[in-house]
């Protein structure tokens, strides 16, 4: 992130987007995907507060089922799971034609290394990196829906 | 794999580790921050912040411990002659803290009071929560978990019931195995804690073993105090 947008929601009141971008987005579904509970709750709440309809899953299997039973709009989720990661999970949705096109945001605590471009690689639209506070996760995923409409 | 590469992964690893807890803390203080937030609310973002500045503090103490070990410094005790079920109840205290929301499980202690042990308190409620929590961090939710004391002779035996790191009982023995640990990189924050927490046992002169009793239990032997 730029630090200029950094600046801009430092000074922000109250953070997250505004406006038309940010009414779009009210009303979509989106699934997160953590097993760290605090992180994954405190999203999903800051999310639902918003007006979007949240679906929570712990690891990769359970995250797997949960994208192709409810079909949500959008997916966050992060790489580090238990039984099945991140990186596996993403790769099962893309081979899958009912979630092939799900946008998917990674949400990470992996800094270091390849882990973000493995991700991009398997199919994560955007890979974004731990601490992230859940306006700024908004931001993101408003910024995603609006790209492709 | 080279020291220089197995350096870098174990950093990774460990700032992986970090921005988990540091993100629930800083969400938790940007609500509280916020407007109009109710009791209910201010409460819970309370304790998110402070269990995940409790896991903080764990990583980095157990960090510290496995370094020095590393280099072969002695471990300082500051041991007291204590009763051991103050050893288990401030232990049990912590672990509670420390799993915050993420205590699937009652956890209990029973123990007889009358027995003393010659601990550093601070150092040994820090091993046995830490073993506690790395056992339990996983667990199906759901029971009690109960934690207790047994005199055997010239020491006693304190069963932690581990009900597993999303483990098979064939992985067994297990907290002292580096070779298991290698092969879940992810959990190197609980290997770290686990093995802290046994360099902590020893340096007290005791060990902690893995024993099916009938179910999977951590066993931490302790010389008694006659």
């Amino acid at each position: 992130m730029s630090t200029e947008r950094r600046k801009s929601r430092r000074g922000r009141r109250g953070g997250g987007p505004a406006g038309a971008d940010l009414e779009r987005a009210r009303g979509l579904h989106v699934l997160v995907v953590d097993d760290f509970d605090d992180n994954r709750e405190m999203y999903a709440e800051y999310l639902a507060h918003v007006g979007m309809r949240v679906s929570q899953a712990r690891d990769g299997h359970d995250a797997v089922r949960k994208a192709i039973d409810l079909s949500p709009d959008l997916i966050v989720m992060d790489l580090s799971l238990p039984d099945l990661d991140g990186w596996d999970a993403t790769r099962l949705l893309r081979a899958d034609p009912r979630t092939a096109r799900t946008p998917i945001v990674a949400v990470t605590g992996h800094a270091i290394g390849t882990h973000a471009a493995t991700a991009r690689a398997v199919g994560c639209d955007e890979v974004l990196t731990k601490p992230l506070l859940p306006e700024d996760l908004l931001d993101h995923i408003v910024s995603i829906v609006a790209r492709r409409r | 794999m080279a020291a220089g590469e197995l350096r870098h992964e174990i950093v990774s690893l460990l700032v992986h580790e970090l921005r988990n807890p540091l993100g629930a803390v800083l969400g938790s203080v940007r609500s509280l921050r916020g407007a109009g937030v109710r009791r209910s609310a201010r409460q819970r973002h309370l304790d998110v912040v402070e269990t995940n500045a409790l896991r903080i503090e764990e990583l980095l103490d157990s960090l510290s411990l496995v370094s020095s070990a590393d280099r072969a410094e002695a471990l300082s005790l500051t041991a007291a002659p204590t009763p051991v079920d103050v050893v288990l109840r401030d232990a049990a205290e912590r672990a509670r803290k420390l799993m915050g929301g993420l205590l699937r499980v009652s956890l209990e202690v029973r123990c007889d009071s009358a027995t003393i042990v010659n601990v550093d308190l601070r150092r040994m409620v820090r091993a046995l929560a830490g073993l506690a929590v790395a056992s339990m961090t996983f667990a199906s939710k759901g029971g009690v978990v109960a934690w207790t004391s047994r005199d055997a002779p010239g020491r006693i035996e304190l069963d932690l019931p581990d009900p597993g790191i999303d483990l098979h009982d064939d992985h067994a023995p297990r907290v002292h195995d580096e070779g298991f640990w290698a092969s879940r990189p992810r959990a190197v924050g609980l290997r770290l804690t686990t093995r802290a927490a046994v360099l902590v046992v020893r340096a007290h002169g005791g060990a902690v073993v893995r024993t099916m009793d009938p179910e999977p239990v951590l066993r931490v032997h302790l010389p008694r105090v006659p």
